[in-house]
């Protein structure tokens, strides 16, 4: 069904029914018009249809009587009766003799006219007859003939053949106006019918526009595919046309065929669906061709203008600039007018000084861009929306110089980040053998078979691999403390605590070691801000250190002290081993006091020490003199009013 | 009697275990991953676990917070992972104690027994009549003024009572050397006075399996001293 009507022959049936039920529908609209201003509503029929043949009939009369009387000889000629049609006719004079008489039945004649005649020389037409006047009013006959002596009176008796033989306007017009009487309610309900039809039929020739049988896509007719502004031209043409027409011929054939147009409206409409439905509508115009052509070249220049401009050097823009500027002066000097040296006067600082603003904000915008950069900062982005090309160029560099050390730093926190983790790895996968190690090492020296050497041998096993235990603890300690990987939560101490603290823990192993430890503590508590698990293992270094390296017998000190801003923790031993190495190699790592590294320990404890005491904002310093070593930690101390 | 399951990833280490506990009292499970583990303490009754964390399988973590959703078993977890974190870890998923690889046999032995005593004890439900207060197996018994440790007696000097009373009634809480005199010697302090650091030392010595890794007495260094009371 759909299929139908997307074919040749359905579109002419719904183009058919459009125009059908558009002129149906006018049809009405005027038919409803027309009753509605001749009262067809108020009176009854047969008071309009002899309101309505009076008019004609009198018309008629009129008519009949020129075209019988003979101006030249003021006598009645008859004609042939069927002439006239259904209109039959006499003629009588002021006396009531029937100088003419049209149909020899006898009838009745209800509608009379009245006319005057002057003779020649009488009237205004010389030497001929002249009729004077016409009236439907006796009185207004017999008041002229009372004026005029010469003035003769007719009386043309007028009236319908009521057989109806001959066809013309009055049969027409009977059978019209019964029709129309007939149809005056109805004429609406056909008008709104008419009008959904052409709604419905319109709608539906819309949609079928441009759509072939069993066809998705749409396929425009050539006649689409003419510009629509001409179309629409032609269109606007053809009306102006017909009304100018109208307005100034009485022909009806002529004024019928200048609307011949109307017939085309639809398939207006169908072009102007189709390209809706192919997307032409306004692309297909010979305006949108002129602007597009116009756009086409308006860019071309441009395009050209801005290579020019972009691949100028900066100083060849500004020189530019100038040039233009004192063209416009030299303008203006050889103008000599007023109103232009005003503008001129006006427009220079309106423009030059907010473009000089507007330079200076971008430049401290870049400076401060730079400044981010020098100090380090590089998550600060300049931006560059509105910069000026020149300045944007300088800001987009800054940028990328930021990304790229952002990018750099971020790599070097992740490798240290990732040694880390690979060293903490490594040293879990290498302490489940040394348990097994340790573990098999005391079975055999408990073995009651084993002999005392064995036993020996395997106690050296058990030593070993207890410090290799401790050499990959402090290796992963250096490792975090070292790359930053180790929180540090500082909270508010007491200085001496630690000194009390550590003194109580080590006093036993001084003893094993034959070493006495003395502390100098002041009286008065000293706060510090540290983190409480780090200075341990601080003290701990120190005091083992202290413990390994000093010659049995001896002091060990350890003193605190304060100076404006800091708490001091003086570790003092005597070495038993010669000291032949600068303090900084004493802190460097994996170095011991003993080249020869057979004692206990990593070589990693004052580096540990060292850096664990930075992460607190403290300061480790190594000092010897001759057997002397002294371990100076400083710690800051916490000022008044802060850290409660 | 009492069943003990060992498991550890390591053969090696589960034998020399074996061996170490080899005791007429103890029958010894062992398993090889989180998953055997599980079963076994399902499937019979396992007074006390010692489990490897880092597994094939099944971790000890996972296979511990499984355990803990049927089981109050005491677990002692066997580790290589030695960061505070992962310690904190552990104990937080419900291990009872945490013993660093390499271990000395003697501490593990000590530690299971500890254990083991604390957990068999507590389930004979034996309840004292005086007043006694409770940190985990440390028990203080005013009226006697004896303290014993996982059931067993230790034997105090008077101001070690005193101290261990003292931070017993006051778990959690930081005394720093000082406060720790003034309430024991009621006196106060003179200078640099390292008494209190030595008791808790001598103290630490006797109521610790290994004083390096208190469960008990912890030391706030820069502080004081405190007790643990739970995880």
């Amino acid at each position: 069904m759909k299929d139908f009507f997307k074919t040749f022959f359905g579109k002419g049936l719904l183009y058919a029914a459009v125009l059908i039920s558009s002129i149906v529908l006018a049809l009405s609209v005027l038919g409803a018009v027309y009753m509605i201003y001749s009262n067809y509503y108020i009176q009854s029929e047969e008071y309009i249809r002899e309101e309505q043949i009076e008019t004609m009939v009198r018309g008629s009369s009129a008519n009949a009587f020129y075209s019988t009387f003979e101006t030249m000889t003021g006598k009645f000629a008859v004609n042939e009766t069927s002439d006239y049609g259904n209109f039959v006719f006499r003629i009588k004079d002021a006396d009531g003799n029937v100088m003419v008489n049209s149909s020899t039945a006898a009838q009745q004649y209800p509608y009379k006219i009245y006319l005057t005649v002057l003779p020649p020389h009488q009237g205004d037409s010389g030497d001929e007859y002249t009729i004077s006047s016409i009236s439907m009013n006796k009185s207004y006959a017999e008041s002229i003939l009372a004026d005029n002596y010469y003035a003769k009176l007719y009386i043309v008796e007028g009236a319908i053949n009521p057989n109806l033989e001959y066809v013309d306007g009055y049969r027409l017009f009977l059978g019209f106006h019964h029709f129309l009487y007939s149809i005056k309610i109805s004429i609406y309900i056909i008008g709104v019918l008419a009008f959904i039809a052409m709604i419905v039929a319109f709608i539906a020739l819309m949609s079928v526009a441009g759509k072939r049988p069993k066809k998705e896509e749409i396929v425009p007719w050539y006649f689409h595919k003419v510009p629509f502004d001409i179309i629409t031209g032609v269109l606007i043409f053809l009306v102006a046309f017909s009304c100018m027409v109208i307005d100034d011929t009485r022909n009806p054939l002529a004024a019928g065929l200048s609307l011949i147009w109307a017939f085309f409206v639809p398939l207006y409409f169908m072009s102007f669906a189709v390209r809706v439905k192919t997307h032409t509508l306004i692309k297909n115009t010979v305006t949108f061709m002129i602007l597009n052509l116009l756009w086409k070249g308006v860019k071309l220049v441009g395009k050209f203008l801005w290579t020019v401009i972009t691949n100028m050097k900066l100083l060849w823009k500004v020189i530019l600039v100038f040039a233009g500027l004192m063209f416009f002066w030299l303008i203006s000097i050889a103008i000599h007018d007023q109103s232009w040296d005003a503008f001129l006067v006006l427009a220079t600082p309106f423009t030059v000084f907010p473009l000089l603003i507007l330079i200076t904000l971008q430049i401290n915008k870049i400076k401060k861009g730079a400044q981010e950069l020098a100090e380090g900062h590089f998550d600060h982005v300049v931006e560059t929306k509105w910069m000026l090309p020149e300045l944007k160029k300088h800001a987009v560099n800054l940028n990328s110089m930021a990304a790229a050390q952002k990018i750099a730093l971020e790599e070097k926190l992740k490798s240290e980040r990732m040694k880390t983790e690979l060293i903490t790895n490594v040293s879990h996968d290498i302490k489940t053998p040394l348990t097994s190690i340790i573990n098999y090492a005391d079975l055999i020296s408990k073995e009651e078979s084993t002999s005392e050497k064995t036993k020996e041998y395997s106690e050296v096993l058990i030593r070993q691999s207890v410090r290799l235990k401790r050499l990959l603890e402090d290796l992963v300690e250096a490792s975090k403390a070292s790359t930053g990987n180790l929180e540090v939560d500082l909270q508010p101490c007491d200085a001496q605590v630690f000194v009390t603290q550590s003194a109580g823990e080590y006093e036993e192993k001084f003893k094993q070691y034959n070493l006495s430890l003395i502390t100098n503590v002041p009286e008065q508590s000293i706060r510090i801000l540290a983190d409480g698990r780090r200075m341990q293992r601080i003290f701990d270094n120190l005091l083992n250190n202290a413990c390994k390296y000093s010659l049995p017998g001896t002091r060990v000190y350890v003193d605190l002290t304060e100076t404006d801003k800091d708490a001091v923790f003086t570790f003092k031993n005597t070495s038993k081993e010669q000291l032949n190495m600068s303090e900084e190699e004493l802190m460097e790592r994996f170095t011991r006091g003993d080249s020869s590294r057979n004692t206990e320990g990593s070589g990693l404890g004052l580096s540990i020490a060292g850096t664990l005491a930075e992460l607190q904002n403290g300061k480790l310093r190594l000092t010897t003199d001759g057997d002397l070593f002294k371990a100076t930690l400083s710690m800051p101390k916490i000022k008044d009013g802060e850290g409660k | 009697m009492a069943n003990i399951l060992i498991c550890d990833d390591e053969k090696d280490i589960v034998n020399a275990l074996k061996i170490y506990l080899n005791d007429p009292d103890y029958v010894l499970y062992e398993a090889h991953n989180g998953k055997e583990a599980v079963d076994i303490v399902r499937d019979n009754e396992i007074h006390l676990v010692l489990m490897d964390i880092m597994m094939p399988v099944m971790d000890g973590i996972e296979a511990m917070s499984q355990i803990r959703g049927f089981s109050n078993v005491p677990i002692i977890l066997l580790t290589a992972k030695s960061e505070d974190a992962d310690k904190v870890l552990g104990l937080n998923v419900g291990a009872d104690d945490y013993i660093t690889k390499p271990f000395s046999p003697l501490e593990v032995c000590a530690r299971v027994k500890s254990q083991l005593r604390r957990f068999l004890s507590l389930g004979a439900g034996a309840r004292k009549t005086s007043v006694v207060l409770t940190i985990g197996g440390l028990e203080l018994d005013y009226d006697a003024r004896t303290v014993t440790l996982d059931g067993e007696n230790i034997s105090l000097t008077k101001k070690e009572f005193d101290i261990l009373k003292l931070l017993m009634e006051n778990p959690n809480r930081v005394f720093s050397p000082k406060e720790i005199y003034r309430e024991v010697w009621h006196e106060d302090p003179m200078g640099a006075d390292n008494t209190v650091a030595v008791h808790i030392r001598h103290l630490r010595e006797k109521t610790e399996i290994n004083p390096a890794e208190p469960r008990y007495i912890k030391v706030v260094f820069g502080q004081g001293y405190k007790i643990q009371k739970g995880n």
